[in-house]
């Protein structure tokens, strides 16, 4: 078997109130190999909690089937259990007893997993001194730093010897010391220990960084799977300048469809209205061949700033759709 | 040796899993169990509080005994002081009363810490899960409920624990507990969704508080008919009936006055396979809603 994880036309949609839905799932199919570190890349709300969710078997999907190591998260989510280390760090490292020590926690938890406990205690003292957490493994949780916390939780999923990690956001909220630490021990894990992982982030420079392949989710829908060598050369070609003018007079519409005439203009990809002063972020071909043609063209306009900019990661993602221009 | 190497030391016992035995199982119960105990005792204002509590309960209903006198009590059928009844009542229904919304309290506590996705992710059962903390809650529990009571007899209350009967009044206790905790276990398998549980837990409490007979005999209610086929109906009548019988009265569990209570109380013990039905039904439910954490 070379697939760890196979997720096949997943679909989920959460009701509120009465009539509202939401679609956090819309037929979501993907598969990660086995000792592959896969990442799934999207912004907030995109749907990767609610995917690692399912794949954990946290969640029941409405349609669709995820095969964990073989197993179905339907016919035997106890396997899939076993399978499989969760990790969220979106909580900022809730989902611990405060009022237990780190070590009791992890104790815990070995027993719940039905870890051996001498094992347990074993592996529990190597990975917080591997954390750098074994002087403060036996002060209270609700004393822990962010930091701390979340390696708890990345020490928590590994206890039982899983071969698959499913870490959603992992290094979320973290300073850069331990977000590097973090990373570390997972390409660690990774290479030496042979675990697939499959890594969630709204960071795209850290799962260029780390990840093997990568999906990309947007709006509950995966719009690019490929190699992070893939994806850069896609994000690259995106080239976005910011536009900040006053109307002097003029309308919004006026200014658009000038802007649409533009040779270098590819598309428009927001625009916001701060008191009077309007952002435009527009993806063009060549920044230096457009930044000049706005400023002769806009005459009629007052221009506050124009600047060539990095493009977000929606922005991106805007793009490798390659969707037509918005207006 | 390096720090990696170190890493992979850890994993040299394999999975390091235990078979999937009885024992096992049980060492997963007693697990929940030995973590509430840690919480509880890191928690000092708490536990500071909660034995205020017990010693003013006993005070109250010791003065109160001064009010109320023996004649009336006899007349219902009771031999006894107001304050030996009213101690074995008060002693009974709080420890039925906190042990059983301590289950669904918990519940809703590791919902809304995130800890709940976090067991239920690991190849610990729900099933399991709530045993333990079934289990925590009348073990803790007990202790306040055996202080009570000996707190009561050192103040010179008039019960009757012999070695004769002792054995009996375990059995009562376990066989009490067996039926609460049932519905202790139905009540958090509710919170699961239904987020109001106070509500449910205050009705409840009232309802053996008023319906259970606790500082009043339910004979009194024989006057309002209804009311006391409604109190028939309700399980811990029937182990506070046995608990007076045995420990008051001196009445064997057999006599047929105690054993129609033993019946009545057995007619319950459904309830055990029915908590768990609804507890994995509601659980189903939450993973297809969403609502294991509060989000
Ligand atoms: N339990 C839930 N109930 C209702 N809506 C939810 C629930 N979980 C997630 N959602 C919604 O589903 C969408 C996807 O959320 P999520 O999976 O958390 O995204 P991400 O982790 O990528 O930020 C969001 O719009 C979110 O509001
Ligand atoms: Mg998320």
């Amino acid at each position: 078997m070379d697939n760890a994880i196979i997720v096949r036309d997943i679909t989920k949609v959460f009701r509120i109130g009465h009539n509202r839905q939401i679609v956090a799932l819309d037929n979501v199919s993907f598969e990660v190999k086995e000792g592959e570190f896969f990442g799934l890349l999207g912004p907030n709300g995109a749907g990767k909690t609610t995917l690692t969710k399912i794949i954990s078997t946290l969640l029941i999907p409405d349609s669709g089937e995820v095969l964990v190591n073989g197993y179905s998260i339907y016919k035997e989510p106890m396997k899939v259990r076993q399978s499989i280390g969760w990790m969220q760090g979106e909580t900022g490292g809730r989902a611990l007893y405060w009022r237990l020590s780190g070590y009791d926690n992890l104790k815990y938890f070995a027993t719940l997993q039905g870890v051996n406990s001498k094992v347990a205690e074993i592996r529990i003292k190597t990975f917080l001194k591997f954390l750098d957490l074994d002087k403060d493994a036996y002060r209270l949780v609700k004393d822990y730093s962010t930091g701390m916390k979340i390696k708890l939780l990345l020490i928590r999923a590994l206890l039982h010897n899983p071969s698959i990690l499913i870490l959603d956001e992992p290094t979320v909220g973290l300073d850069v010391a331990s977000a590097i630490k973090i990373r570390e021990f997972l390409r660690e894990l990774n290479e030496e220990l042979n675990k697939t992982i499959l890594f969630t982030s709204h960071n795209m420079t850290e799962v260029e960084q780390l990840c093997d392949r990568i999906a990309i989710i947007n709006k509950g829908k995966i719009i690019f799977v490929g190699s992070a060598r893939q994806m850069k050369e896609k994000v690259e070609k995106v080239k976005v300048v910011s536009l900040k003018v006053r109307m002097n007079g003029k309308t919004e519409n006026e200014l658009v469809s000038s802007l649409m005439k533009m040779n270098s203009v590819e598309k428009i990809l927001s625009k916001r209205n701060d008191e009077g002063i309007y952002e435009f972020r527009i993806a063009v071909r060549d920044p230096y061949e457009t930044i000049p043609e706005l400023v002769t063209k806009l005459k009629d306009w007052k221009i506050e700033a124009i600047e060539r900019s990095l493009p977000t990661l929606e922005e991106a993602f805007i793009r490798i759709l390659g969707g037509d221009y918005i207006e | 040796m390096s720090n990696t190497e170190n890493l992979l030391d850890a994993f040299r016992y394999g999975r390091g899993l235990e078979k999937q035995s009885l024992k096992l199982k049980i060492h997963r119960v007693f697990g929940v169990v030995w973590a509430q105990m840690k919480i509880l005792l890191n928690y000092k204002m708490q536990f500071f509080l909660e034995v205020i509590d017990i010693i003013l309960n006993v005070l109250i209903y010791y003065f109160i005994g001064f009010l109320v006198s023996g004649d009336e009590l006899a007349k219902l059928g009771y031999r006894t002081s107001y304050q030996a009844f009213a101690l074995v009542g008060i002693a009974l229904s709080r420890y039925i009363w906190t042990s059983i919304s301590r289950i669904s309290r918990r519940m809703q506590r590791e919902i809304s810490i995130g800890t709940f996705e976090s067991i239920l992710v690991t190849n610990t059962s729900i099933d399991l899960w709530i045993i333990g903390q079934a289990l925590f809650g009348f073990l803790w529990s007990s202790l306040w409920f055996v202080g009570t009571l000996v707190s009561g007899i050192l103040i010179g209350i008039p019960i009757i624990i012999t070695v004769y009967n002792l054995p009996q009044i375990i059995f009562i206790v376990l066989f009490s507990v067996l039926v609460h905790a049932s519905i202790g276990i139905l009540f958090a398998a509710i919170a699961i969704l239904y987020k109001q549980i106070e509500t449910v837990l205050f009705v409840f409490s009232t309802t053996i508080e008023f319906l259970g007979g606790v500082v009043y005999p339910i004979a009194i209610l024989r006057k309002y008919q209804p009311l006391y086929y409604l109190s028939l109906m309700i399980p811990f009548t029937h182990s506070l009936e046995l608990m007076r019988k045995v420990m008051i009265s001196g009445i064997n569990i057999w006599d047929p006055a105690a054993s129609i209570n033993l019946i009545a109380l057995s007619l319950f013990l459904p309830l055990v396979w029915l908590s768990f039905k609804v507890l994995n039904y509601y659980y189903e439910e939450a993973r297809k809603l969403g609502e294991i954490s509060s989000y």
